[in-house]
């Protein structure tokens, strides 16, 4: 039994190796590509570096990351190819970061930002 | 007197209380090295109890020799004098806690059973109640998370900050340990629902802010800014989150109750009803007394005088008003309240008011009551009835006690004899 196992799990894995993707993976690595999938992705670093500047490490490196990712929703938000509750929800995140780096606390409406952006990512980059 | 003197007077002799040791109860030094000595004639404490418990025969002691605030129950009439003491040095975070929060045990009357007493006992803090002759049922658990968590994060807050200053910021320390907890709480629910992406975002967010706010209204100058990160990473722990330690583990796999058994009532030639309200209570949970054992095959007393009595499942409302109970009525084999939850409900014996049963003989058992003794204004409803008398019947071919109580008043005079 687990002979055969084994025998199974080796010609999956010969299978896909011989392609540059499997299954539908193909289609959502193009669609993910796009400009403004890649510019609404959220930064690697942004959760540690917003939280240590807010929790009050206020230091350029800190700040700078906060900016970077502004700038770059601002990009999504000003991309004509992408989605118009897209753009208008990472604007809305680009304000709040931008008040966040300023050294404002987000109230309750600010937060809320976050996760209707999130919800627009997923929805127009579903494999960010 | 100016409130600010007032609130400087009380913060000093906080300070003052937290420093001799002596917040919640002296400390007793003459007590003997051990908790007390032992008296078995009323039952045993299981070995595995988790914290340290013994019975002398009249009073309980416990000590909580955990790290964790445990919550205990005390079920029973007649218990008296609880007190919360220590002995030597503790945790001061515990003392700071038991100070903020005093647990009082004050008694729970419970309608048509015996009191309650509920408090929390804090890591190392001893405790001990005087019981009565009636059964005595102690439950031990850990306590709430909240509780949990106050302790976690008052430890935490401790490691930044001297007892004593946090002492000082008395009732705020409280309410800011409640709002990192609640802001904890909120956020492990955010994550759990979105645990990556923009809405994470969100949720660190909201716990910083939260964390900011509540650290701030401690008013700490000094010492404050690595607390509000180091907050942040209780919240990651396991230890925070499911309050995964050891003491739990061994708590949660020891025994957690036990119970003292009534003392041994008195020979009784008959029993008249009793006076009211200062019923001595006399559970008795044996069947009658010409059958081998208890419940529901204990034959028929000699000449039973086979009488039906009607079932009277209400209980008193205000000043005059009687209103049917939200659960029935049952038989059950001992004579003691909460048999449907303590197993000793005899099942398909199931009554509403107005429903009958065969009356077989009378016993004497655990004070009852239909009143709300919680609620002065039906103390003179002419309805009232206290007892500690219990028929002992036949309903659906099965048999057991009922309390008087749950009869109609001629019912409780039948003239049945004494089991």
């Amino acid at each position: 039994m687990h002979a055969l196992w084994f025998r199974a799990t080796t010609v999956m894995l010969a299978t896909c190796a011989g392609l540059t993707a499997c299954g539908s993976s193909t289609a959502t690595q193009a669609s993910d590509s796009r400009t403004y999938c890649q510019s609404a992705k959220l930064p690697d670093d942004l959760h540690d570096k917003i939280d240590n500047f807010v929790l009050g490490d206020v230091t350029e490196q800190n700040k700078a990351a906060i900016t970077a990712a502004t700038g770059l929703l601002r990009t999504t938000a000003s991309d004509p190819t992408a989605p118009n509750e897209l753009r208008s929800a990472a604007a809305d995140v680009a304000d709040v970061l931008d008040r966040v780096a300023s050294g404002q606390k987000p109230n309750d409406n600010d937060l809320n930002k976050f996760n209707i952006l999130g919800e627009k990512v997923d929805k127009a980059c579903p494999h960010n | 007197m100016p409130a600010q003197l007032i609130r400087r007077m009380l913060v000093s002799l906080l300070t003052l209380m937290l420093v001799s040791g002596g917040l919640a109860a002296p400390s007793w030094a003459d007590e003997d090295a051990g908790l007390c000595k032992p008296d078995h004639s009323r039952g045993s404490i299981p070995s595995d109890f988790a914290p340290k418990a013994c019975f002398d025969g009249a009073t309980l002691y416990f000590y909580n020799d955990t790290q964790l605030p445990l919550a205990l129950t005390v079920t029973a009439d007649g218990t008296s004098n609880p007190q919360l003491y220590t002995r030597g040095e503790i945790d001061p975070v515990s003392k700071l806690l038991a100070s903020l929060e005093p647990q009082d045990f004050g008694v729970t009357p419970i309608i048509n059973a015996p009191d309650v007493r509920v408090g929390i006992i804090e890591p190392g803090y001893r405790f001990k109640l005087t019981v009565g002759s009636a059964a005595v049922k102690v439950q031990i658990a850990q306590a709430g998370a909240d509780e949990g968590r106050r302790y976690l994060t008052a430890q935490l807050l401790a490691r930044f900050t001297p007892v004593g200053v946090l002492a000082e910021a008395g009732k705020s320390l409280l309410e800011a340990i409640n709002e990192l907890n609640q802001a904890g709480v909120t956020y492990l629910e955010c994550k759990k629902a979105h645990p990556s992406g923009w809405s994470k975002v969100k949720c660190d967010l909201q716990r910083d802010r939260d964390v900011l706010f509540a650290v701030g209204r401690l008013g700490f100058n000094v010492l404050a800014k690595d607390i509000p990160k180091a907050v942040v990473q209780m919240f990651e722990t396991l230890k925070w989150a499911n309050d995964t330690v050891s003491d739990a583990n061994k708590l949660h796999s020891g025994a957690r109750d036990f119970t003292i058994a009534a003392s041994t009532p008195p020979s009784q030639t008959s029993s008249p009803k009793p006076a009211l309200p200062a019923a001595p209570k006399q559970p008795t949970p044996q069947p009658p007394s010409n059958s081998g054992n208890g419940g529901t095959s204990n034959p028929p007393p000699s000449n039973p005088s086979t009488v039906l009595a009607t079932v009277q499942n209400k209980h008193l409302v205000g000043a005059s008003g009687l209103a049917e109970d939200s659960t029935p009525a049952y038989l059950s084999s001992s004579m003691q309240p909460y048999c449907s939850r303590n197993n000793c409900e005899i099942g398909g014996t199931t009554m509403w008011s107005g429903d009958t049963l065969t009356a077989l003989c009378w016993n004497t058992g655990a004070f009852m009551t239909n009143s709300n003794t919680s609620d002065p204004s039906d103390d003179a409803n002419p309805n009232r009835d206290d007892s500690t008398r219990w028929l002992y019947g036949e309903k659906n071919n099965q048999r057991g006690y009922i309390s008087e109580i749950y009869l109609t008043p001629t019912s409780r005079t039948i003239g049945v004899g004494h089991c």
